[in-house]
């Protein structure tokens, strides 16, 4: 008796959670929370919120390293020149030029840029921002190559270099913030200015309210912008779990961290815009060249044909990526050359190629050896990709090397490359599109001029090879773009025969967003700044337009 | 006065000292724990310092080893970290690169506004339902609320939150799925309070939904007890209204062991609390949690686990007092 | 009578599970970790659940995880019994000041709540199993000692007790003659313990705290959870549903197996 009437409850209880999940189909018609989201005809206040995460208090020096980080400063302060969806664009200098020794760079400013204390921009506020930057390291902008600023009038300032840089105009031109005289010349020590002063710059937003545990920025537009007022007046970014669901329920005009599933279901439930672009973000394995196995080129090749990167693509990141290639440069990049040498999935050959080293499981263990000591290793990841790891550890497993995954959060695992303390790595990074200056990475040489962002470097032992430093520092003062891409073909080929990593994959980015909301998103040519991929590049809050 | 009599007043103070002594032995622990714990980057071993050298901006860093001092003997540790305490320096938290006491600060407020609602709520449903249960209900009513009672109990809550947000908030849509307040939104815009509230329904019935089940059936099983004392058939015997045996016979003898088992239902409140939070992204204490556990920020774990210990010892404290009050012959016991 | 059949299905259910734990090598028809199989199939032919977003086998995972999560379950509440009995007959056997400073810090432990204890320490200790299921065991053995001590206070008094302290028995002879007394509530601890081992070993992983290529219940909850798609079509009824029945069904037949529906129950979590 007893028991019928408890399986009876129990199933009852089973049915009740079938129809819990059951009824969780996609829901079309759930109605957001009633502020004024939605364009009236009646100009009402124009509120656009956006899923971002805590990237700290959005001043030049106190905010995130990451490129977003860097974004959030750029709704505050404007740099010399900019790029949108077809590429550079004058922003603070309306014009420049470039003197006959290729060196010395005269920009011309605009007249009417005012920071937002009221005080205008002028020629001397940019000399300040070089020289402050070049005393106040950034990780984002190293000025290594520039040797000298000059005022010449109020509106006019003069750049000269130390060497022809190729990229100085989208690289450094458009990433020196341009920082007021007035405020900043006092301050000593810019990772721990976060007064209010800290974020008057000439941007077309003044921020409004940062919550630092909340990671809420609240934006507030800069009607007196040069270029216009913005088209939004309050541009408020949160962290949010779930920002597809946030979406659909109203609680988000926009959503940018999607996984790529979502955002093709958003796309085909029709309810959104949803974009897709190339995510200049790649996903690489690192090698810790202290390690003299990993010296050995052979190595290297045979990890590279043992890893199945279609499969990881389809997986791992559920389509939502290009599978790497051994040239390293995105495909979509101006600077792809597609004729380098290519590691289609080959696992025999890549067994093969470790038997010709000598390489061989002695021991009858299935591990190999590598001069008598088994070839184990730790691979570093990130906690959220696993999946990759998993995959990857499978793949060597069955080469006959044996991986142990550690699995830590973001921050650490991208110290513990920069310093070198890992043996094997698989890690993620933007800062990937646009100019060839990104090749620097692979450069041993110190000498040379330009970075990249320093949360993308690797430390310990370096993969060394002179051809290749020679000419990633001819490439950099090459300013014709048919003799450059030349020499970063060669590049390329370099990278891909010796393989100093293996570029896995390349994320897509996705972005979806209520039409009723901001219009006239686009994707920047070779990603916002140095090569953020996102959409969140602020002249789209100038030019957009507002409703259907 | 409060407490009248001398006996009161001596529970009192050994009351107050009893707890005194369980916080400062938390302190401790507080301290020793993450430097006994196998693989903890307070255990000081020369590698994770360097570890910790580099994955912190050397701001923070600095600010870690000024706090902890791992270079100095145990000892002198020991006595850094109660001089921190008692200026109510909590460290210096990695992610947020802010004080820890202002950022939890920040937060206690919300959870402490859910777990007490919460707890008011499901007690006083609780206690009625389990009275109901032993009083009057039938046989067959009584095994099978039991048993969806025992069911309910055996699901973790963090299950239970993720089940409730996905029927009430996604699919019905009836309530917010996430946070406080709209987003963006500060307590000085219109509506603001109707929002919060909206916000707030769904956290608070699914911790009622985990805490009712414990209090319900230890109030059915007391009362049931206490159902076949002597005295209570006697007053059937005597034919008093049924009514008043109830109330007084029977329902305000049950208080002393009921407010014993409250003691247990009010600490696990939190927890309850916390992860109901992580799931429902609701801006107090347990998204800070996961916050600090996910970023490895061991400062922010420490103050985390000094608000809880703290909060605990109150609530502990609180209702000892309470069964003083309400029940002074209770302190001739034991 | 009828309690007993209620237990004797909660004992039928445990052992099944129990038995599919210690077969799962032979019952599993894929490794959990195989990746081969294409991604997201629904169940049919070869794949009893159909297959994850890695194109894992849903059924050996979930096979994994009776091994997995009842072993860590049984570790735990065997290691935290053990010392919680231990310490309660020390508490009866030494009495005075090790009594009080056991029971203090047994105090602590219930006043502050368990699982966040466990918690924020194994966010301390590394990213492996072994140490968060240390952690797990340092932190769960104070319920056992509050309650065997009370009982062991009881039965110290008892004459072949007294007999053998009269002959300067040392504590383990006490605990040796102590045990038959003891012994049922120790079963009955020892039965909740591991239901609330299953449950803190699926809290954290949810959170994910531990090994994150752990085969456990929990680990196959939070990578359904994980996965952005699990609750547009039906994958969630053989992907998340399954590993969530089995640990209820697991934690409920546990409590079933120690709950009196005539006499009081004890909480669970």
């Amino acid at each position: 008796m007893r028991k019928r009437r408890l399986l009876l409850l129990f199933s009852f209880f089973l049915l009740f959670m079938l129809v819990l999940g059951g009824c969780a189909e996609p829901k079309t018609t759930a109605p957001g929370p009633a502020e004024g989201s939605s364009g009236d005809d009646t100009r009402g206040e124009r509120v656009l919120r956006l899923d971002e995460q805590n990237l700290g208090f959005p001043s030049v020096y106190t905010v995130s390293s990451r490129g977003r980080g860097y974004l959030l400063t750029s709704f505050l302060f404007d740099t010399l020149t900019w790029k949108d969806e077809k590429g550079l664009v004058p922003l603070l200098a309306e014009r420049w030029e470039l003197a006959d020794d290729a060196k010395t760079w005269t920009f011309y400013l605009v007249k009417d840029a005012f920071f937002s204390d009221g005080i205008p921009v002028t020629a001397e506020d940019v000399k300040f921002s070089f020289e402050y930057m070049q005393e106040h390291p950034h990780p984002w902008v190293s000025l290594n190559m520039v040797k000298n600023v000059e005022v010449v009038d109020d509106h006019t300032v003069k750049v000269e270099l130390l060497d022809t840089y190729a990229p100085f105009l989208s690289e450094i031109a458009g990433n020196v913030p341009v920082m007021p005289r007035h405020i900043w010349q006092d301050v000593a020590d810019p990772s721990q200015f976060n007064t209010p002063e800290s974020v008057i710059g000439s941007g077309p937003f003044t921020l409004e309210h940062f919550d630092p545990t909340a990671g809420t920025y609240i934006f507030a537009a800069n009607a007196n912008y040069f270029l216009g007022a913005p088209v939004i007046d309050k541009l408020i970014f949160s962290e949010v779990n779930d920002p597809a669901q946030a979406l659909a329920d109203g609680d988000l005009d926009a959503a940018q961290h999607l996984g790529y599933g979502e955002a093709m279901r958003l796309k085909s439930e029709g309810r959104f815009n949803v974009m897709e672009g190339p995510g200049f973000w790649v996903y690489r394995m690192y090698f810790n060249f202290d390690l003299p196995e990993f010296k050995e080129e052979s190595v290297r090749k045979a990890f590279y044909y043992a890893i199945n990167r279609d499969e990881i693509v389809e997986k791992a990141v559920g389509s939502g990526a290009d599978p790497g290639n051994a040239g390293h440069i995105h495909p979509d990049s101006e600077w792809y050359y597609p004729q380098v040498k290519e590691y289609d999935f080959d696992p025999d050959l890549a067994g093969t190629l470790l038997d010709e080293a000598g390489i061989v499981d002695k021991n009858g263990d299935g591990i190999r050896e590598f001069n008598g000591k088994a070839m184990q290793y730790e691979l570093l990841v990130v906690s959220d990709r696993v999946n990759e790891a998993e995959m990857v550890k499978s793949y060597l497993g069955d080469l006959g090397v044996a991986l142990e995954i550690k699995a830590l959060d973001q921050k650490s695992v991208d110290s513990l490359i920069k310093e070198g303390k890992f043996t094997l790595a698989l890690n993620g990074h933007g800062s990937f599109g646009g100019d060839p200056v990104l090749l620097a990475r692979f450069v041993s040489d110190e000498r040379s001029l330009g970075s990249t962002p320093s949360v993308t470097a690797q430390g310990g032992g370096q993969w060394v090879n002179e051809e290749f430093n020679d000419l990633f520092a001819r490439q950099m003062k090459e300013m014709d773009y048919e003799k450059r891409y030349k020499q970063v073909a060669r590049l390329q080929e370099i990278i891909a025969e010796e393989l100093p990593t293996l570029t896995l994959y390349y994320r897509k980015i996705t972005f979806a967003y209520n039409p009723e909301a901001l219009n006239g998103w686009f994707f920047t040519k070779d990603g916002v700044a140095r090569a953020v991929p996102t959409v969140q590049n602020k002249l789209v809050y100038i030019r957009g337009t507002w409703g259907r | 006065m409060f407490f009248r009599s001398r006996p009161s007043l001596i529970w009192l103070c050994t009351v107050l000292g009893r707890n005194c002594m369980l916080l400062s032995i938390l302190v401790i622990l507080g301290f020793l724990l993450p430097r006994l714990i196998p693989g903890s980057p307070l255990s000081f071993s020369a590698d994770q310092i360097d570890v910790l050298n580099a994955m912190l901006p050397e701001e923070t860093f600095n600010r870690f080893t000024d706090y902890y001092a791992p270079e100095q003997p145990l000892i002198k540790q020991f006595a850094g970290y109660l001089r921190h305490l008692a200026r109510g320096d909590w460290g210096y938290s990695f992610h947020y690169g802010l004080a820890v006491r202002e950022i939890v600060m920040s937060r206690v407020s919300l959870t402490l506004f859910l777990s007490l609602t919460s707890i008011v709520i499901s007690t006083l449903i609780a206690v009625s339902l389990g009275t109901y249960l032993a009083l009057k209900g039938s046989e067959y009513l009584e095994k099978g609320l039991l048993t969806l009672l025992l069911v309910l109990q055996t699901i973790p809550v963090f299950l239970l939150a993720i089940l409730c947000r996905m029927l009430f908030a996604h699919h019905l849509g009836w309530f917010p799925a996430f946070g406080a307040y709209p987003l963006g939104m500060t307590p000085a815009d219109a509506g603001f309070a109707l929002h919060f509230l909206r916000h707030a329904i769904l956290p608070i019935a699914v911790l009622i939904l985990n805490t009712v089940p414990p209090v319900a059936v230890l109030t059915r099983n007391v009362v049931q007890k206490i159902k076949r004392e002597p005295y209570v058939e006697a007053a059937y015997y005597f034919g008093i209204r049924e009514k008043i045996i109830w109330l007084y016979y029977i329902l305000l003898n049950s208080f002393p062991e009921i407010l014993g088992r409250l003691n247990i239902t009010f600490l696990y409140a939190i927890a309850g609390a916390l992860f109901v939070e992580i799931i429902f992204s609701y801006p107090g204490m347990g998204t800070l949690m996961k916050v600090a556990v996910e970023a490895r920020d061991y400062p922010l774990i420490q103050g985390i686990f000094l608000v809880t210990s703290i909060y605990s010892i109150a609530i502990n404290m609180l209702f000892e007092l309470l069964s003083i009050k309400l029940y002074p012959r209770l302190t001739k016991m034991t | 009578m009828k309690n007993a059949t209620v237990k004797k299905a909660a004992l039928l259910i445990l052992l099944i599970m129990m038995v599919m734990g210690i077969a799962y090598p032979t019952l599993a028809p894929f490794q959990p970790d195989d990746f081969s199989s294409p991604a997201l199939l629904p169940p049919g032919g070869k794949h009893l659940l159909g297959t994850n977003k890695m194109g894992q086998d849903i059924f050996s995972a979930l096979l994994a995880g009776f091994r997995v999560t009842i072993s860590i379950a049984l570790i735990v509440s065997f290691c935290s019994t053990l010392i919680g009995t231990v310490l309660a007959i020390s508490c009866a056997f030494y009495r005075r000041w090790m009594d009080r400073f056991i029971m203090s810090v047994t105090e602590i432990f219930i006043i502050v709540p368990e699982i966040i204890v466990i918690m924020l320490f194994a966010a301390f200790a590394g990213p492996r199993v072994a140490d968060v299921v240390m952690v797990m065991i340092f932190f769960s053995w104070s319920r056992i000692t509050r309650i065997l001590r009370g009982k062991a206070m009881v039965i110290i008094n008892q004459d072949t007790l007294q007999y053998t302290l009269l002959l300067k028995g040392n504590l383990f002879d006490v605990g040796r003659k102590m045990w038959p007394y003891l012994y049922p509530a120790v079963a009955t601890l020892f039965i909740q313990q591991c239901g609330r081992a299953a449950v803190y070993e699926a809290t954290l992983s949810f959170l994910g705290i531990g090994d994150p290529a752990l085969k456990s219940w929990g680990r196959t909850i939070k990578a359904a959870l994980d996965y952005e798609g699990i609750f547009w079509g039906h994958t969630y009824l053989w992907w998340l549903l399954p590993p969530i029945l089995c640990l209820i069904l697991f934690v409920l037949a546990l409590a079933l197996l120690t709950f009196d529906f005539d006499e009081s129950g004890e909480r669970s979590d």
